[in-house]
């Protein structure tokens, strides 16, 4: 067993060159330390009522799929293709239009990786949290659908790891900013802040985000990879809202407002701070600052990123934690026009229930979403323009 | 979500109301009963993820494969076995020969195997809960990619069994037992201590150990075809995970220094000895208002508790050698508690891949 300990996550992509790097002996762990104090609870009841929380569970166990056996490895793309669909290649704008095909296609490999190793390491994170939740929440059946939801977590790391290994050959380090929020949510000793970082925030955003690849990716594989993790990610959103809607009931108003502070400053890293600025200042010379200044007065950008949080929004209201306090910090982000949409509390069982689909069936709905999504959008730019 | 804070695991015999159950068990009914741990955490990020085809990896994957689901894949819908029937053999009861029990008639004798099997099961449902929390607690603090992954396939199995015995004691025997404090002191010291490693060996090569030896001889002994299904199909899973904790500890207890080996095995050391002596079924004696220590040596002395005393060790022993946890000082303790014998048991150390490959068979498989 050979460890490197490292102080901060590794700043440089990693090129993989397959298969020899995968032999034991060539294998060396990187690992990076936190420190984390833990109240865990034993549960002495095991009472199991007919609650959300078990049907959660139950889906959990039933809806098991395998990243080496159910997904079809032989369909990624090659890295000779475009990561995403011709369509929307057509229609790019901008220094990216410019560049010549084979050094367009090597930046969008590289924008996608980067993209997907976000995914990557966020899953980590969601890996480490759930795997917290089962010491820390008290109720019996939050044990047994906590433990359910960290084998989902590893089969998800499991899954991204590999497609970025064998289909893309790279993979990116942890972005600052997302590893600083994963550092304060994986630290704190209150397991419901970890939840609310990693259930509401984060996987709230990676699951919009996941949709975006399941209607832009030009990968079969891709489309069937992130679908799958779509269908297990809506349970968790689903046990994240249910679950703390009752807990956070439970607490004081000083401690809800902390965690309403929390999920604020949360929402505005994940929002504006966790974007590709290497890639641009490697091939068009742009600085950090500029970027970040462009995607925040880029309008278009702007109603983009803000979609993101469709599902973030009416969830953190639901569950409690859009005070009065918060309420004006929201609105300056423009983001409190979602939070009176139908939360994640409720959902459709029949749909949760669905056997898992087939590559096909996954490939229909990406054509089929992709045009709503593009029509949301497009009406959406109209109505700045107006 | 209401949930009742005790400073001190409950004590006393609990029982759910056939009639009452189902009334009961509506959400708003529902009161948890937890108690705290405080366990300072030291994680481990992992950036490498590079899976290495090493046995490590072999388990994670047979643990997605092997993933029995106890609502789908046990048949729950045939009539329950009777409790007026014996729970386990009659030849192999725990106080067979102990002469309070011998004075009772055939119907008490019976009765109390099932109260003996559930103060087992009842143990075990904790034990599980036990194993289901270092189990999380490992996917955050090993270090290596396959360990990681490997902890959650387990973590997820550990939950499937706290589930299946607990269904099975609260709908088809109706009734279960507190944790017998000899369990409860090793979990607490495990649970809270810093050292993941520590956690790790008091749960995956002495409680483990212990829990698939006690499987095993249940697994013969019952009577409940179903219990011996369930019996089965949690050994096939275990199989795994002791394997990995030995093949893990042994890498890692290899990079420790002498100091810090010495404590683990002074530890594992004194595991054994707690393992051994409270482990018997005091709740029963409590329950029957027996003389302790006269029903408790008659329990180790029975031929039911020779037998498990053997079997327990020898898959404990072996494993910890492998480990290199046998300490020239701990050695000359195990040799005093007379089970240092056991050590050179080497089949238990020899890893059956097929055996833990092929796929469940069982009698009460649902089509």
């Amino acid at each position: 067993m050979k460890i490197k300990f490292v102080d901060t996550q590794p700043t440089d992509p990693r090129e993989f060159d397959l298969p020899e790097k995968f032999s034991p002996e060539n294998l060396e762990d990187i690992a990076e330390i936190f420190q984390t104090p833990m109240t865990g609870h034993y549960n002495w009841d095991y009472s199991d009522a007919n609650t959300r929380i078990k049907k959660l569970y139950e889906l959990g166990k039933k809806l098991n799929w395998d990243g080496a056996i159910d997904l079809d490895w032989s369909k990624g793309i090659g890295r000779d293709e475009f990561p995403v669909k011709a369509e929307l290649i057509a229609r790019l704008e901008g220094p990216l239009a410019a560049l010549p095909e084979k050094d367009r296609l090597e930046y969008m490999r590289h924008d996608q990786a980067w993209a997907l190793s976000q995914f990557l390491h966020g899953e980590q994170g969601a890996l480490l949290v759930a795997s917290q939740l089962v010491s820390c929440a008290p109720t019996y059946q939050a044990k047994l659908y906590a433990a359910s939801q960290t084998f989902d977590e590893a089969r998800h790391v499991e899954v991204f790891a590999r497609y970025l290994q064998r289909i893309h050959g790279l993979e990116y380090p942890c972005n600052k900013n997302l590893k600083a929020l994963l550092d304060k949510t994986l630290t704190d000793p209150r397991w419901d802040l970890k939840f609310i970082g990693m259930q509401i925030v984060i996987e709230g955003l990676a699951l919009a985000a996941f949709q975006t690849t399941k209607e832009t990716s030009n990968c079969p594989l891709l489309r069937q990879l992130v679908h799958y993790v779509i269908r297990d990610e809506a349970r968790h959103v689903t046990f994240g809202i249910n679950y703390l809607t009752e807990f956070l009931q439970t607490l004081s108003q000083e401690e809800l407002e902390e965690r309403a502070q929390f999920a604020y400053e949360a929402c505005v890293v994940m929002r504006n701070r966790i974007i590709n600025t290497e890639l641009p200042a490697k091939w068009f010379g742009i600085s950090e600052e500029e970027i970040l200044e462009m995607v925040a007065t880029d309008e278009t950008q702007d109603i983009f990123n803000n979609l993101l949080f469709n599902r973030v929004m009416p969830n953190l209201k639901k569950i409690g934690l859009l005070t009065d306090k918060v309420l004006p910090l929201y609105e300056k982000l423009n983001l409190l026009s979602f939070a009176d949409e139908d939360s994640d509390f409720e959902v459709d069982w029949a749909v949760m229930n669905k056997p898992l689909e087939t590559s096909k069936e996954i490939d229909k709905q990406s054509e089929v979403q992709l045009k709503a999504s593009q029509k949301i959008m497009a009406e959406a730019t109209s109505s700045l323009a107006n | 979500m209401k949930i009742k804070y005790l400073d001190e695991c409950p004590k006393g015999l609990r029982y759910f109301d056939d009639d009452d159950l189902e009334s009961k068990l509506k959400p708003k009914d529902i009161e948890d009963v937890v108690e705290i741990f405080k366990t300072p955490l030291t994680g481990s990020y992992n950036w490498d993820y590079t899976e290495a085809d090493n046995r490590l990896k072999k388990l994670y994957a047979l643990g997605k494969k092997l993933n029995w689901n106890a609502t789908l894949d046990l048949d729950w819908s045939k009539d329950p076995y009777p409790l007026t029937e014996w729970a386990s053999d009659p030849e192999l009861q725990a106080f067979k020969g102990f002469e309070p029990y011998e004075k009772l008639s055939e119907e008490e004798k019976i009765e109390c195997s099932w109260h003996v099997l559930a103060s087992g099961l009842s143990n075990i449902v904790h034990g599980e809960q036990g194993a289901l929390l270092v189990a999380s607690q490992l996917a955050t603090c090993a270090p290596t990619y396959n360990a990681k992954l490997y902890a959650a396939s387990q973590t997820f199995d550990e939950a499937r069994h706290v589930e299946v015995y607990n269904k099975y004691l609260q709908e088809r025997i109706g009734w279960n037992y507190p944790i017998m404090p000899g369990l409860k002191l090793l979990l607490d010291r495990m649970l809270t201590d810093p050292r993941w490693d520590l956690k790790f060996i008091g749960m995956q090569i002495i409680i483990e150990g212990l829990a698939l030896a006690a499987f095993e001889r249940q697994r013969a002994t019952v009577m409940d075809p179903l219990l011996k299904d369930i019996f089965y199909l949690v050994i096939r899973d275990e199989a795994r995970h002791v394997t990995f904790g030995v093949n893990y500890l042994e890498e890692f207890v290899d990079t420790l220094s002498e100091k810090e080996r010495d404590d683990r095995a002074q530890f594992a050391y004194e595991a054994c000895v707690v393992m051994r002596n409270r482990f018997g079924s005091t709740n029963v004696i409590n329950h029957y208002g027996w003389d302790a220590e006269s029903a408790a040596q008659a329990q180790v002395g029975s031929e039911a508790g020779k037998l498990f005393a053997n079997l327990l060790f020898s898959k404990i022993m072996p494993n910890l050698r492998k480990i290199g946890l046998l300490t020239e000082e701990v050695s000359e303790k195990y040799e005093e508690m007379g089970i240092l014998q056991f050590k050179d048991l080497d089949d238990a150390t020899v890893t059956d891949w097929d055996e833990m490959t092929k796929p469940l068979e069982y009698a009460s498989k649902t089509a």
